[in-house]
């Protein structure tokens, strides 16, 4: 067993990586959240690709550093040093829909009005070492994850419905509506194994970021004069939070988790410019503003069944009370966001030659929008590489939310005042881990 | 992260095998076979006095020593986990040279060890779960299946675990298994009686009469002695489900479903938890919300059950409180399901769970909540139940009833009142009315599979019935667009009757219903009849001109032969809500009720696409299956010819399926099917008809994988559709034509290209891909699936049986429609305008389909 007091690890690199790692977390473009998650943040973050392939399942399970925000408790089965990795890229399709009657009044279709493809990409970080196993195992983790990314884009092009003008179908104006940005967490965590079948832990989180958000009009009609503009706003966010945990093997084959993570407070100035069509310069003004997040309990089950191959199955339930989140922009709670319960399920077999497969679904809520529920499947394979484990992972998630327009319409120019919006995700997660 | 572990190749295995053995034998005297000889590793050293293995003195049995006897070994600290985790997670060890299969285990360790330790046989597993491991194949498919079989496939899972005794199975019970006919039924009685009871499996192959199909559809539920029963302990299954995938992705059904507006993306999620207790009790709860509904619970069931009780002469075969599911005969007098299934004959694979039993199925509006009862005296059968449930409804604008309404899904009255267009605002309702039903069925059996019984069914309702047309369509059955099949929507049942000229109204809350059924088993000839009967309250018991109904099977089998007939005459206005007889279509389909634009209230169109009752019709069906050779068999040869009884219309249906296997692990299935309507309404002189083929080729692969190629065409050819025409303006030279609007022919094609993978005995993947374009149907894996479209489809399945007793299934399916372009809509005249209404309609898809299922 290898530990830190007991194997000598090369520092210089291992710092190096570390660094390297930091300096590229604080200043890459993380994404692919919808628009109702761009307000607050996305509820799907990226972790690594061995965790979101079986739907970031980790309450009672010992995943490495990422321990540090699932369960920091299960730090304490970590018995090597291990290091995980992991990047990803995301495509986001979304369509926006509106319904189309015909003389009867009777719905004939869902047409689209708008139709965009982005994609993302972000990346993740952590690392568990057991420091000594006597007299009692006590470990710790390190971890960068994106703990809510904000980044959506929206872009459309008002054309002319009149086809008796010249020329037909002319752009009107050009809209984009852009949010970028990411909230990550640094987190520290300390697990111990007080007995042989209970741990506790506890860790801190760092969350830093920002958020900018931009409405961008340009007006190519101008018979009612220029009516462009290019409003965007900023905001610089740091804070800090806890997380505490148990997990326990109360069985062989079953281990139980619980974890909670205190509320999380995020401040920062936020800069709101204005430019409007004829301002020779944007208009600046800041503010201190704050967010603060609910809080998070965990719970969770793994079973180890007797299975060829080897399995593991784990299940977590994640609630989070959405209505005491707090925007000191609005002045309250923001009490018409929804409590969430996620529930996820994990499925890892472990075949002989190493390899892994590694299956995931997941159900939550989305706290802005009653109708906005997820489904993700998630699948992914380990295998051997270079003393460590490559892994693959692919998720899929569907969204279908009814959404008021992000720009206004011309009178009669729609026939409803939402739109239906089916946000389509795909994520490939590429991750790399080993173990000294 | 799993460390590499050298392995040598499998030759020089064996050969360092068989020098060890050749040394250990040339060396050693004649010794007890521990201590020579591979095979004597497997086994101790010693037997104890019951015959049974034990340990030779000081060796550790690998598969149950403890942690700490394994670090006792010789061996290092990391291998003796290794091997400890491998016992406790992987598999018990059946030879000590299973080591090998531990991560830092090589031949010197086994080496070091075969002095140490040896090999017993495992403890002895659960024997239900041993049943149920043997069967997986048929486990899995069970598991799968929804619909009107749901409640049935429950019991076989159950027998499966918990076989039943073949001496203790009335006839009911015997055919209530698939492929188990009332012949086949009925010759197992006699040959039973005959020799007193079946002692083996071989007794009951060779009992007279009996088909080989038949017996191997019921070998794997039934013992022949009590004691080769387990003990009788508490045995729970968990089952959750979860999916979002509608079963029809068709663009009319997602333009409906979205005016219900806040519920559009709901999944569906189920929880079933069943128990079998001890002394013959059962109990059950079942909460379910079907897709797009609002809440978790909208259906609840729960039932405790007892079975098998004798109280003195009075053999009590089942009683049942809570929800409860209720089928007689042919489905024409009760059987209470929400689902329709087609041509249900009865027979084959199509069976109905007659008698009583506990309902944990997703039947909501047709449940039964109350208490039901089953017994035998001698040769009579008895069947009580009485039930008291809400019920969904149309209500007319004085209240009366216009008609039940099965809605799929279901809305909450709140949006339904949001989205109602009823001039006179809302008349649909969840919990329209009360019913509180009572029943009975008596049977008195004169010889095995001979009986005849009589059934009576009484509902007294909080409102009368009063099926005016009006409130489903304005101006009723004088409306410019009521047709002769519209008939039957003014056919409903009434209950309210007005004399205008002594000025009354004499209203009655109740409904009476009367069947008989009898069979009669001739040599291998079965002969069935059931008839309905519904009392006009106006008049008692077989009085008056009440509207009735009737069916007549007669079935003829031979090993390898047989054939069925069908005829069935059901009055338009034999209104039996529970009916679930044969039939080929549904009530108020092909109906103005299918065209929700013409009806009072768009969601009225329920009453046609999920409605469960049987059509009035009249006709005769001929089934047959004739397996020629070991290679060729006509698994089905139906001739269907039948009137609807609204306009006197003459429908025919013709189907063919051949399944052809050159050779053991290759088949050909093919299917063809064609139906058509006559011209023989004089008031709506059109004819219909559609044909579909399906060619099918299954390649079993070795271990069990499996490839299925699929391909199927279809057309549908029907004229012009005068409904769907909209007149030319007043004063029009063309006032008096309508526009010929209507498809003329709808063709269609699919081809599907599926593929399993057995990874392991207990992980299976399936992955398939179709092209579609037109009406397409289609069963993945257990799921079915209706599309009318164009596009491509992919899917992907994992079934994973995690341990012993429990199976995770996950599919995800991305559906991929082409996009519509160029959607215009013209009033009538119109000149084609210059742009489209709408020109980019996107139609992906991406469900996710959950099951686990957990017994313990």
């Amino acid at each position: 067993m290898t530990t830190l007091a007991t194997k000598t690890i090369r520092p210089t690199t291992t710092f190096l990586v570390a660094l390297g790692l930091l300096l590229l977390g604080a200043a890459a473009p993380i994404g692919a959240v919808t628009q109702i998650e761009s307000t607050y943040g996305g509820q799907s973050p990226w972790f690594t690709a061995e965790l979101n392939s079986q739907s970031v399942t980790g309450a009672a399970k010992y995943r490495g550093g990422m321990n540090n925000i699932l369960n920091p408790a299960a730090l304490a089965e970590a018995k090597n040093l291990r290091f995980d990795l992991g990047v990803n890229a995301a495509y986001h399709e979304e369509d926006r829909f509106q319904p189309l009657f015909d003389s009867f009044q009777s719905l004939v279709d869902d047409v689209a009005i708008a139709s965009n493809q982005n994609t993302w990409w972000g990346y993740g970080f952590a690392m568990a070492a057991q420091l000594d196993p006597e007299p009692l195992p006590i470990c710790i983790g390190l971890s960068l994850a994106d703990r809510y990314p904000f980044a959506y884009r929206f872009e459309e092009e008002l054309r002319d419905p009149d086809v008796f003008n010249d020329p037909r179908d002319r752009i009107l104006e050009e809209r984009v509506y852009e949010v970028t940005g990411t909230l990550r967490q640094l987190s520290l965590g300390l697990g111990i194994g007080a007995t042989s079948w209970l741990n506790f832990g506890a860790s801190i989180h760092y969350a830093f970021g920002d958020r900018t958000e931009r409405w961008t009009v340009r007006d190519n009609d101008l018979g009612d004069g220029d009516q462009s503009y290019d409003n965007h706003n900023s905001w610089a966010l740091k804070g800090a939070n806890a997380s505490f945990g148990l997990q326990s093997r109360v069985h062989e084959r079953v281990q139980l988790g619980l974890a909670y993570e205190t509320r999380l407070t995020v401040d920062g100035t936020f800069v709101v410019s204005t430019f409007d069509a004829g301002d020779t310069a944007p208009t600046e003004v800041g503010r201190l503003q704050s967010l603060r997040y609910p809080d998070y309990w965990r719970f969770g089950g793994t079973f180890y069944p007797r299975s060829d191959p080897r399995t593991v199955f784990t299940v977590d339930v994640v609630y989070a009370d959405w209505t005491k989140m707090e925007d000191s922009r609005v002045g309250s709670e923001t009490e018409f966001l929804n409590e969430v319960v996620d529930v996820r399920i994990g499925l890892e077999h472990s075949f002989y030659n190493g390899t892994d497969l590694r299956f995931g679904f997941r159900r939550y809520d989305s706290y802005a929008s009653d109708e906005g529920g997820n489904s993700v499947f998630a699948a992914g394979v380990g295998f051997p590489v270079l003393q460590g484990q490559l892994s693959i992972s692919l998720e899929m998630n569907k969204q279908q939310t009814r959404l008021e327009h992000i720009f206004g319409y011309p009178e009669d120019f729609v026939a409803d005042e939402t739109a239906r919006v089916d946000d389509l995700r795909t994520r490939l997660g590429l991750g790399w881990t080993r173990e000294f | 992260m799993r460390a590499r572990t050298t392995r040598s190749g499998p030759v020089a295995f064996l050969l360092a095998g068989v020098v060890l053995l050749g040394c250990a034998g040339l060396a050693a005297p004649p010794v007890a076979a521990a201590e020579s000889g591979m095979a004597s590793e497997t086994v101790a050293a010693t037997t104890d006095a019951t015959g049974r293995p034990s340990l030779a003195q000081g060796k550790i049995d690998l598969n149950s020593a403890s942690l700490e006897q394994m670090l006792a070994l010789p061996v290092t600290e990391e291998v003796a986990r290794a091997i400890f985790d491998h016992r406790t997670y992987v598999s018990y060890f059946s030879d000590l040279y299973d080591l090998r299969e531990v991560p830092g285990v090589s031949l010197d360790t086994i080496t070091i060890l075969k002095p140490l330790v040896a090999v017993l046989p495992p403890p002895e597993g659960d024997a239900a779960v041993a049943r149920m491991t043997a069967s997986y194949r048929q486990v899995r498919n069970y598991l799968g299946q929804e619909g009107s079989n749901e409640g049935l496939v429950d019991e076989y899972l159950d027998l499966m675990q918990d076989p039943a005794n073949i001496n203790d199975l009335d006839l009911f019970e015997l055919m209530s298994f698939q492929n188990v006919s009332p012949v086949d039924a009925a010759n197992i009685i006699k040959a039973r009686e005959r020799l007193g009871g079946f002692t083996s499996g071989r007794q009951l192959r060779r009992a007279e009469g009996l088909r080989y199909f038949a017996y191997r559809n019921l070998r794997d539920f039934v013992i022949y002695d009590d004691a080769q029963l387990g003990d009788d302990r508490v045995r729970v299954d968990y089952q959750v489900r979860y999916y979002d995938t509608p079963i029809y992705g068709g663009d009319d059904d997602a333009a409906f479903i979205r005016g219900i507006n806040s519920q559009l993306v709901n999944p569906a999620m189920s929880h079933k938890l069943r128990a079998d207790l001890p002394q013959g009790f059962r109990a059950g709860v079942r909460s379910y919300r079907g897709l797009s509904e609002a809440n978790w619970d909208e259906t609840m069931k729960a039932f405790i059950e007892v079975k098998n009780k004798d109280l003195g002469a009075l053999h009590l075969k089942r009683a049942v409180v809570g929800n409860f599911r209720v089928a007689f005969g042919l489905g024409l007098f009760m059987d209470n399901t929400d689902f329709i299934h087609f041509r249900k004959t009865g027979f084959g694979w199509n069976k109905r769970p007659l008698g009583v039993r506990g309902d944990l199925s997703r039947t909501h509006q047709y449940k039964l909540t109350g208490a039901a009862a089953e017994g035998s005296l001698g040769p009579a059968h008895l069947t009580l139940f009485a039930a008291s449930d809400k019920r969904s409804g149309i209500l007319n604008s004085d209240g009366t009833i216009n008609r039940y309404l099965l809605m799929n899904p279901r809305p909450t009255d709140a949006a339904i009142d949001s989205f109602t267009t009823q001039v006179n605002g809302q008349t649909i309702y969840r919990e329209a009315f009360r019913e509180d039903l009572l029943g009975g069925n008596l049977k008195w059996m004169f010889a095995p599979g001979t009986y005849l019984g009589a059934s009576m069914m009484h509902s007294n309702f909080d409102r009368a019935f009063d099926a005016q047309p009006t409130t489903i369509i304005d101006g009723g059955a004088s409306s410019e667009f009521w047709e002769a099949r519209d008939s039957e929507i003014a056919a409903g049942y009434t209950s309210v009757f007005e004399d205008p000229e002594a000025g009354t109204r004499t209203e009655y809350k109740w409904r009476r219903i009367y069947g008989l059924e009898g069979q009669a088993v001739v040599k291998n000839v079965a002969f069935q009849g059931e008839y309905g009967r519904l009392q006009d309250p106006r008049s008692g018991f077989l009085q008056g001109n009440a509207p009735d109904a009737y069916i007549f099977n007669t079935f003829a089998q031979w090993d390898n032969f047989h054939v069925l007939a069908t005829y069935r005459d059901y009055d338009i206005d034999f209104d039996n809500p529970f009916m679930r007889s044969f039939s080929n279509d549904s009530k108020y389909e092909q109906t103005i009720i299918d065209s929700s634009y013409r009806l009072n209230e768009p969601l009225y169109v329920w009453l046609s696409t999920d409605n469960p009752q049987p059509k009035g019709e009249r006709g005769m069906f001929i089934d047959m299956r004739y397996r020629i050779s070991r290679q060729f068999i006509i698994n089905g040869l139906q001739f269907d010819q039948w009137e609807r009884k609204a306009d006197g219309a003459d429908l025919t249906r013709v189907t063919a399926k051949l399944e052809y296997q050159p050779k053991f692990n290759l088949r050909f299935r093919m299917r063809h099917r064609v139906s058509s309507r006559t011209e023989q309404n004089p008031e709506d002189v059109r004819t219909f008809r559609s044909w579909e083929n399906r060619i099918q080729m299954i390649a079993m692969l070795s271990h069990y994988n499996r490839l299925q190629l699929t391909y199927m065409t279809g057309n549908v050819n029907f004229p012009a559709r005068q409904r769907l025409s909209y007149p030319a303006p007043p004063g029009d030279p063309d006032e008096e034509d309508r526009s010929a609007v209507g498809t003329a022919a709808s063709p269609s094609f699919a081809f599907e290209a599926r593929y399993e993978h057995n990874l392991t005995p207990w992980l299976k993947f399936t992955v398939a891909g179709t092209v579609y374009d037109g009406f397409f149907w289609n069963f993945e894996g257990n799921e079915f699936v209706l599309l009318d479209a164009e596009g491509w489809r992919q899917w992907f399945k994992v079934e994973s049986r995690i341990s012993e007793r429990m199976l995770v299934q996950l599919k995800v399916t991305k559906d991929h429609k082409q996009p519509g372009s160029y959607l215009d809509i013209r009033d009538f005249g119109d000149d084609q305008p210059p742009t489209p209404d709408a020109n980019y309609i996107p139609r992906d898809d991406l469900y996710v389909r959950l099951q686990i299922d957990y017994s313990f």
